[in-house]
């Protein structure tokens, strides 16, 4: 009983603060409830067992990414005047498109029988690094080897993106 | 598998290679790579061997026929590219390596068998066109393409993961024939299901560049490097849409009835959207932008029809489309145009008779005249669908009809013999000859083909 | 076979010569195809079994057969065509686009492709060589064509092509439950009536609009005023021809349970086209657009006699086929040259040729009295056969096409009186050269010949359309 009011608080406190990363007014303050979001996101992937995914969350995201996030910004100097205005009608059209997805998707999920697999894993320590390692290696190897060409070609498209021209440009 | 493997081999040894500073090195390293990987594939279309294989991907006649032709697109779309890469000998090694893994990308792509697989596929695949895309740094416009097109591309796989998740939570697996046999079950059938199937289709429109998700197209199309523009016509589509038919037919044909008729109506929208804004048009890229949603609409009814053959009608459509679209990219590269403009191609065909043959055989192809592979690409597509949807057939005929009319309007305008009699006859490389000749053959020769 | 590959040959042998030989080889080429014809001709005459060229008995995953053949009434457009095509040359000879070699790979290239529509018995090959037809014709007007031609080409080439498309969708349509696309299986195709009606609709739209059939007949007075004589004749001996044909060879046999509800639309539009035209010709004041409106007066005949198909008003309409294919290259002839040396077609500006040049005066006489139909002139029997035909159907439709009788000579003397008699208005003409003289005497001889002697062709193409009546009667019977 007392998981499940723990579930709803921590999904909930988790949407509100991305509606606050979307609705706050200073670049800043988004960043930092982005963070907390993905604190939240952690704390929810505790919740499922997948604690090895919590703490790699947090490094990555939240330190990594959001650090680099903080970076651009002060570089950038944002300001409130800088943001670009949307008229009317473009507001109205994105508010009905976005709220008839969400009117779907809500529907959708209100009516549906969960597939019973969720018994399956009763093993606590399914989460940790030892297996998830082991399936990695075993199981799904063939994705973990296949993403490294997406590294790869991640890396050399920043590489080439960000690096400086030879000559001076005019 | 081995094709995969060798190409992304070839990658980064190109890359390394690069550092020699001698962009012809480079140029060597790819065009071996290609043709051993194109070669691999050949060997096992005709003598199936397994060699090596795992449990995502299954390298099948399916994947291997489509991987061949995107392969060819792959090696005839660099050696155009090298004219221009050669330029900065500093990043070809790049430029080169990055659209060998793109089409690792496309290899995946087309031999999924685990969703898995088919999502770091299509990431594979876009990453680097989006880095591509944004790579003439000193061109506003090809900033602005690389940023739409990475935002709808982040939006549209975002989107994927997400249809996916509820579609693991109705059938509780990845693999696409589990997710097949689980689909035959009734009781699977819940709106979990229905709702990851639709947004999988809404994210697969949107890479594909169908209505009404195709704004995105025109802006990245026209402002990318040409090069970019047509491996992203040509091969990026061929991929997207090998997957969406194998994805569709075999894992989501048990519920054909619920997502096709969605798909007939998109179709339609797709195919006048794309025609009638391609009338307007003034430049070169964007009309080849608009002209290639049109024909999405036209190949999306090979997936909209149950059609037993429609693997092949696809290929086949596919197959005329890019070598119609590389062939002109090339005559675009030889106007070379900064502001890309329509009127830059008048008197084209007088001045550069080969070019200008090549030219006006890749719109004729286009507009679905026989005996280019094109009306036989068309031709299989619209027979294909018409024992289920005949007036879906009868609105693509019509639209067939709309769209002569760009295509004869830039075919007479290549060859009207105005006043401006200072156009001179543009020096050709041979490599585009040589490009343009492949792709002539391949478009007279492709009909031939589907014949047999 | 040979009959398709000499043109092609030709086509692709003449990008690669030289300037000067090119006019005497595409005479040559010309000629060569027309013995070939007359070889099989002679060979074939009178029988009415079907001659197969070209069958390798393959047939593809979507069932393309390549059976090409002919029975008399192909063979009888074959020749047509091997006919004219010389005649076209010759008419040509002296103009500069002669020696053009596009032109002239062109002209062989539709050669080709008309060959190939007239031998093609498989629906997809004649789809496929109808299309071709349209690439030589569309390119040869636009190269070598007036000023304004460009927005004129454009619609001509989007309004036929959107016809064939038509004509697309009938084949597709047809071949769903076909099992293959030859000549014999989409006949064998059962189809209720309203299906017949549609399919037979997309052949008659894409018929309607080549040959032109009021009201899809826009396209063509312009197109011909703006395209160069040579592109006037293939439009108007030859390509048109394709779809009458057409509707002798696919239109009617492929879906004859629609015949009852389509004859009387087609017979009244062809109606309709026969006397608007014929009216609208005789106040025009360009002699290419009188003589553009005089074929499609004289094609609706040919149309409506098709329609009505009896055994002997599909005869007289393939008779009158020929004599319209010269009649029409004569007439052009005589407005080509008349722009070639004035450099004007305007009637009001011409007057009193016929002092200044008295051998065109006395040829163009002639081919004008053709067009009429006098007797003696093939004509003469094509038209009083199809109009007794028309006559026999309904005898208000016969008695309103015989108009046409009377508004042709109104409008061809009229185009004669004004050009050639009266004050002459320019001081000099230069009389027919020999090559214009030739072609005028051929096509002369021939008028008069068919003109003397029909039996000929009535026993040439008859035993066929005898085997064809049959069998479209057979399949009408086998229908509910």
């Amino acid at each position: 009983m007392s998981i499940e009011i723990l579930v709803y608080i921590l999904g909930g406190l988790t949407v509100g603060s991305a509606l606050m990363v979307v609705l706050s007014k200073h670049p800043i303050r988004s960043v930092m409830y982005l963070i907390l979001t993905f604190f939240l996101i952690s704390a929810n992937y505790i919740m499922l067992n997948a604690q090895f995914v919590a703490i790699v969350n947090m490094m990555v995201y939240a330190g990594a990414i959001m650090v680099l996030f903080l970076f651009v910004l002060m570089l950038l100097n944002l300001s409130k005047e800088n943001e670009p205005k949307s008229s009317l009608l473009v507001k109205i059209a994105s508010a009905l498109a976005g709220g008839s997805l969400l009117l779907v998707l809500v529907a959708a999920i209100k009516d549906t029988v969960v597939l019973q697999v969720a018994e399956k894993v009763t093993d606590n320590a399914s989460g940790l690094v030892q297996n998830l390692g082991h399936l990695l290696f075993t199981k799904y190897v063939l994705p973990f080897e296949v993403s490294s060409i997406l590294f790869i070609a991640a890396i050399v498209g920043a590489v080439l993106l960000a690096k400086r021209e030879s000559q001076i440009i005019e | 598998m081995e094709a995969l493997i060798i190409i992304f081999i070839t990658g980064l040894i190109s890359m390394f290679i690069a550092m020699t500073k001698k962009p012809f090195l480079v140029l060597i390293t790819a065009m071996i790579g290609l043709l051993t990987a194109i070669s691999s594939l050949v060997y096992q279309v005709n003598f199936p061997y397994e060699w090596l294989n795992y449990d995502g991907l299954k390298f099948d006649v399916f994947s291997n026929m489509y991987g061949i032709v995107a392969l060819v697109f792959g090696l005839l779309i660099i050696l155009v590219g090298y004219e221009t890469f050669k330029k900065e000998p500093e990043h070809t090694g790049e430029y080169i390596s990055l659209l060998l893994f793109s089409l690792c990308g496309v290899l995946c792509m087309l031999a999924f068998t685990d969703l898995f697989m088919f999502f770091l596929g299509l990431e594979i695949l876009s990453i680097p066109i989006y880095v591509m895309a944004g790579s003439r740094k000193k061109d506003l416009k090809s900033s602005e393409a690389s940023m739409k097109y990475f935002f709808t591309g982040a939006f549209a796989t975002g989107i994927l993961l997400f249809g996916i998740a509820w579609l693991y939570g109705a059938v509780g697996t990845f693999k696409i024939d589990e997710i097949a046999a689980a689909i035959q079950n009734p009781t699977t059938h819940s709106s979990l299901l229905y709702v990851g199937v639709m947004l999988i289709l809404a994210s697969f429109l949107f890479k594909v560049g169908a209505a009404p998700f195709h704004f995105w197209s025109p802006d990245v199309y026209g402002g990318s490097p040409n090069i970019v523009t047509a491996f992203m016509a040509a091969v990026v589509k061929l991929a997207a849409f090998g997957a969406f038919l194998k994805l569709f037919t075999v894992a989501f044909g048990g519920i054909h009835d619920f997502w096709a008729p969605a798909l007939v109506i998109l179709a339609i929208l797709t195919m006048f959207v794309g025609n009638l804004s391609a009338i307007r048009q003034t430049k070169f890229k964007r009309l080849i932008a608009y002209s290639s949603i049109t024909h999405v609409g036209y190949a999306l009814m090979t997936i909209i029809s149950s059609n037993m053959n429609n693997a092949f009608n696809l290929w086949t459509y596919l197959l005329a489309y890019g070598f119609s679209i590389i062939a002109l990219i090339v005559v675009s590269k030889i106007v070379d145009d900064e502001d890309d403009e329509l009127a830059s191609y008048k008197g084209f065909a007088r001045k550069n008779p080969f070019a200008g043959f090549v030219l006006i055989l890749a719109l004729l192809s286009l507009a679905g005249v026989p005996p280019l592979a094109g009306f036989f690409g068309k031709y299989l597509v619209f027979s294909s669908a018409f024992a289920d949807y005949p007036w879906l057939v009868i609105i693509a005929l019509v639209n067939s009809g709309i769209a002569i009319y760009y295509y004869l309007r830039m075919i007479s305008s290549s060859m009207s013999k105005d006043d401006n009699e200072e156009l001179e006859a543009y020096k050709i490389n041979p490599v585009y000859t040589v490009v343009l000749a492949i792709c002539a053959l391949g478009i007279l020769a492709g009909g031939v083909v589907a014949m047999l | 076979m040979e009959l398709l590959i000499i043109p092609l040959v030709f086509a692709l042998i003449a990008c690669f010569l030289p300037k000067q030989s090119l006019k005497y080889v595409s005479i040559a080429g010309a000629v060569t195809s027309l013995v070939v014809a007359l070889v099989h001709t002679l060979a074939y005459c009178g029988s009415s079994h079907y001659v197969s060229i070209f069958d390798p008995n393959h047939v593809t995953t979507f069932g393309l057969t390549f059976k090409m053949g002919y029975d008399g009434m192909s063979l009888f457009m074959v020749i047509l065509t091997n006919t004219i095509i010389p005649l076209i040359v010759l008419s040509n000879f002296k103009s500069e686009i002669a020696s053009n070699k596009k032109f002239v790979s062109m002209l062989f290239l539709m050669q080709f492709a008309l060959i190939g529509v007239f031998t093609s018995m498989d629906g997809m090959m004649f789809y496929i060589f109808w299309e071709i037809t349209l690439i030589p014709v569309f390119l040869i007007a636009l190269w070598f064509g007036a000023e304004e031609r460009k927005k004129i080409l454009t619609k001509f080439f989007i309004y036929t092509f959107v016809g064939s498309l038509a004509m697309l969708l009938s084949l597709i349509a047809l071949k769903s439950t076909a099992s293959s696309f030859s000549h014999a299986d989409l006949v064998a195709v059962q189809l209720t009536s309203q299906t017949a009606f549609w399919i037979m609709g997309g052949f008659f739209l894409a018929f309607a609009i080549k040959t032109p059939i009021f009201p899809f007949h826009t396209w063509q007075p312009d197109t011909y005023t703006v395209s160069p004589m040579v592109g006037t004749m293939l439009l108007s001996a030859l390509m048109l021809k394709m779809a009458l044909y057409g509707m002798v060879r696919w239109m009617i046999p492929l879906a004859p349970e629609a015949m009852e509800s389509m004859v009387p639309i087609v017979v009244i539009l062809s109606l309709i086209g026969i006397v608007y035209t014929a009216i609208l010709a005789i106040k025009q004041a360009d002699i290419k657009r009188i003589f553009a409106f005089a074929s499609i007066s004289h094609v609706g005949l040919i149309a409506a006699g098709i329609m009505v198909f009896t055994k002997d008003s599909v005869s007289a309409s393939f008779l009158q086929m020929f004599n319209h294919s010269l009649v029409a290259v004569g007439l052009f002839l005589c407005a080509g040259i008349l722009e070639q040396r004035l450099k004007t077609r305007n009637l009001y500006e011409l007057g009193g040729i016929a002092k200044l040049a008295p051998k065109f005066g006395f040829w163009f006489a002639v081919i004008g009295f053709a067009s009429v139909s006098v007797p003696f002139s093939s004509g003469f029997i094509g038209e009083f056969l199809l109009l007794k035909e028309l006559y026999q159907y309904e005898w208000i439709i016969g008695v309103l096409a015989g108009t046409t009788l009377v508004f042709g000579a109104v409008y061809t003397l009229r185009a004669y009186q004004l050009s050639m008699f009266g004050a002459p208005k320019h001081e000099s003409f230069i009389d027919l050269t020999w090559n214009e003289w030739i072609v005028f005497f051929v096509i002369g001889m021939l008028v008069l010949a068919i003109g003397l002697f029909p039996q000929v062709i009535f026993d040439f193409v008859g035993p066929s359309i005898d085997k064809l009546m049959e069998s479209v009667e057979l399949s009408k019977n086998i229908v509910e």
